[in-house]
C-alpha cells in the first residue's frame, strides 16, 4: 500500500490519507486470508474451492480501487485487466501446488508399492 | 541380519525367536514392532466389550471427545484418548494423519491428491482418509522413506 501510494504521489502529486491506506491494507489482508482459507479448505469439491478462492480475491481489487480511486485506476478496463492478471497468477499457483503434491503422492505410492512387494517376497 | 522362516504346516501358533544382544537398538525395535501382532485393545460395541487385535484395526478416529476404532466393517468405542493411543502405538504401523485420525499404514491401498493440494489415502476397505500436510513427513518415514 505504501509503495502504491508512493507511485500515486510521484505521478499525481496527491497525498492519500494514512488512515484510509491502513484500513484498505487491513481489509485486503483479510480478503486474501479468506481466499487462502477457501483455497485450502479440506471440505467440499476441490475445483469449487479453487474457483471460490479466486472469486473471493476480487473484492480486494474493489477495495484497492476505493482507496486509490482514479489516481491508480484511470480507466475502468484496467480493473478487468488486473482481474485477468490475478487469474493467470492464481492458475500458476494452482498448477505449482498441484504438481508439488502430485510428486509427493507419487513418492508415497512408490514407497507403499515397495513395502507391499517386500512383504510379498517374505 | 539373517531372517529365517521355517515352514511348519502342523502348527497354527507362530513362534518368533530373536537372537541377539537384548540391549541392542535393532533388537528392541524388532521386538516392539512384533508386539503389533500380539497387542490387543478393548473396544465396546452394543454394550459388549471385545478384545480387538491391532492387526485388524484400520483406523482410530476421535469424534465429539470419543474415540472409535474401525475394523473392516465394524465400529468400536475405545476407552482411550487419541493422544494416548498415538503414544502407545508409536512403534507400530499406526500413525496420526490428521487432527482426528490415526490410521494403520498397513491397511493403506493407495494415495491420491486433489488439485488444491489435499492428500487422501484410500484404505483396503475402500474408506478415504484425509492426510494433513503436517504429517506427510512422518508418513514417509513410516513407509520406509527418508
Amino acid at each position: 500500500m505504501i509503495l502504491l501510494s508512493a507511485i500515486v504521489y510521484r505521478n499525481s502529486d496527491v497525498r492519500l490519507p494514512y488512515l484510509k491506506l491502513e484500513l484498505g491494507g487491513l481489509l485486503i489482508s483479510i480478503i486474501l486470508g479468506i481466499s487462502i482459507f477457501l483455497f485450502r479448505l479440506e471440505k467440499g469439491n476441490s475445483i469449487f474451492n479453487i474457483v471460490l478462492g479466486y472469486l473471493s480475491i476480487i473484492p480486494a481489487l474493489l477495495v484497492l480501487r476505493g482507496v486509490f480511486g482514479t489516481h491508480l485506476f484511470r480507466s475502468a478496463s484496467l480493473l478487468y485487466i488486473i482481474m485477468i492478471i490475478i487469474g493467470v497468477i492464481y492458475l500458476i499457483v494452482v498448477f505449482i501446488v498441484s504438481k508439488r503434491y502430485k510428486q509427493e503422492v507419487d513418492h508415497l505410492n512408490s514407497l507403499l508399492e515397495e513395502k507391499n512387494r517386500k512383504t510379498e517376497e517374505q | 541380519m539373517k531372517i529365517i522362516v521355517e515352514d511348519n504346516k502342523f502348527t497354527d501358533d507362530i513362534e518368533v525367536v530373536i537372537k541377539g544382544p537384548k540391549s541392542d537398538d535393532t533388537v528392541k525395535e524388532i521386538y516392539k514392532s512384533l508386539l503389533y501382532f500380539q497387542s490387543t485393545i478393548i473396544g465396546k460395541s452394543s454394550e459388549r466389550n471385545y478384545n480387538l487385535s491391532l492387526n485388524n484395526i484400520y483406523y482410530f478416529e476421535s469424534v465429539d471427545n470419543k474415540t472409535f476404532a474401525y475394523d473392516k466393517d465394524k465400529v468400536f468405542e475405545v476407552n482411550q484418548r487419541l493422544y494416548q493411543l498415538e503414544l502407545s502405538l508409536k512403534h507400530t504401523p499406526f500413525l496420526r494423519v490428521n487432527k482426528n485420525t490415526i490410521i494403520n499404514t498397513r491397511k493403506i491401498m493407495s494415495f491420491k491428491h486433489t488439485i488444491n493440494g489435499r492428500m487422501e489415502a484410500t484404505l483396503k476397505n475402500g474408506e478415504k482418509m484425509k492426510i494433513s500436510r503436517n504429517y506427510v513427513a512422518d508418513l514417509k518415514s513410516k513407509l520406509g522413506g527418508e
